[in-house]
């Protein structure tokens, strides 16, 4: 209990940590104000983009659960890959087993470097590609549905992340940004916490 | 707005990204953690992904619900054939084929 108040703590302090520090850019320069022209806090852009850093430490989170006893160096190159896919990628491979941290930085690194490289080739040749061929508009939500699907192991994860997107379906509704992901996502694994607590049979499979 | 502007601007951004992503790391890889919080944590994954791609099928444009969108009913198919082969390739491949049929038929 003790080391779970402490990581909330210090997850405090890194956003409360970025929320000074954009603040401060606001102040400092204009121009890094939202486009409705207010500050931070009254920006919902700019609360969706703060939804979206807590989604990263939370993704971090739990790859940290993988990466035991792994220098700073080793660590600090890896945060550098930490993105949906990879993240998606490689805890499903940490999850079957046989997968190390080796192979996960090599996944990080190797997708962030296709996706540079696939950048700058769309810069120039996306234009000889016509509008929605071949279905490439569903490429990223089919692959997040295929990801998906590894993760799902068990009727309750199955169910949690059913509940998961529905909660996110219903804030989305309510309003614009990011923010309802992470909501989404942490009111949905307490409701599976809870779960695998109270009826331990339910979790029989849990790794 | 300037060259040197956008470039304090991206550096900028490319730290506030970092950070998050590091601080995490940096802190619990090195330590035992909390079984309980280890499971909380354990559900994150599916949930991440299932919050990030469901509004997309659900919600149209204008930003109201829909059960009709050709987004949600090619997921269907896609997700059953993810479960059957469980094949992340063979998935992407079946949903954009699925879909570039919706918008050819």
């Amino acid at each position: 209990m003790m080391m779970m108040k402490q990581s909330f703590r210090q997850s405090a302090i890194i956003v409360s940590f970025l929320f000074a520090g954009v603040s401060l850019a606001q102040t400092a320069w204009p121009q890094f104000r939202g486009p409705s022209g207010n500050g931070l806090a009254t920006d919902p852009n700019a609360w969706g983009s703060l939804g979206y850093v807590a989604i990263l430490a939370v993704m971090s989170s739990a790859l940290a659960l993988h990466l035991k006893g792994r220098s700073k160096g080793f660590l600090s190159a890896f945060a550098y890959g930490v993105t949906d896919e990879s993240f998606a990628v490689n805890l499903t491979r940490f999850g079957r087993g046989a997968w190390t941290p080796e192979q996960a930085l090599i996944v990080n690194q190797t997708s962030n470097l296709v996706w540079f490289v696939s950048t700058v080739a769309g810069g120039y040749l996306g234009d000889g590609i016509p509008q929605g061929a071949f279905g490439i508009d569903y490429a990223l939500t089919a692959m997040f549905l295929g990801l998906l699907v590894l993760q799902v192991r068990d009727w309750l994860l199955a169910a949690v992340a059913l509940l998961a997107g529905l909660i996110a379906v219903g804030l989305k509704l309510l309003g614009p940004g990011n923010w309802q992901v992470i909501a989404a996502t942490v009111i949905a694994a307490s409701v599976g916490l809870i779960v695998t607590e109270r009826w331990p049979k339910l979790a029989r499979g849990q790794r | 707005m300037s060259l040197r502007l956008y470039l304090i601007c991206i550096l900028g951004m490319g730290f506030v990204t970092y950070l998050p992503r590091w601080l995490p790391l940096i802190w619990l890889a090195g330590r035992d953690l909390n079984p309980r919080f280890v499971r909380w944590l354990k559900f994150v994954p599916a949930c991440i992904l299932s919050a990030l791609v469901l509004p997309g099928l659900l919600i149209d444009p204008a930003g109201s619900l829909s059960l009709g969108r050709p987004e949600f009913l090619v997921a269907l198919p896609t997700l059953l054939f993810g479960v059957l082969t469980r094949s992340l390739g063979g998935t992407v491949l079946v949903g954009m084929l699925l879909y570039w049929l919706t918008g050819v038929l």
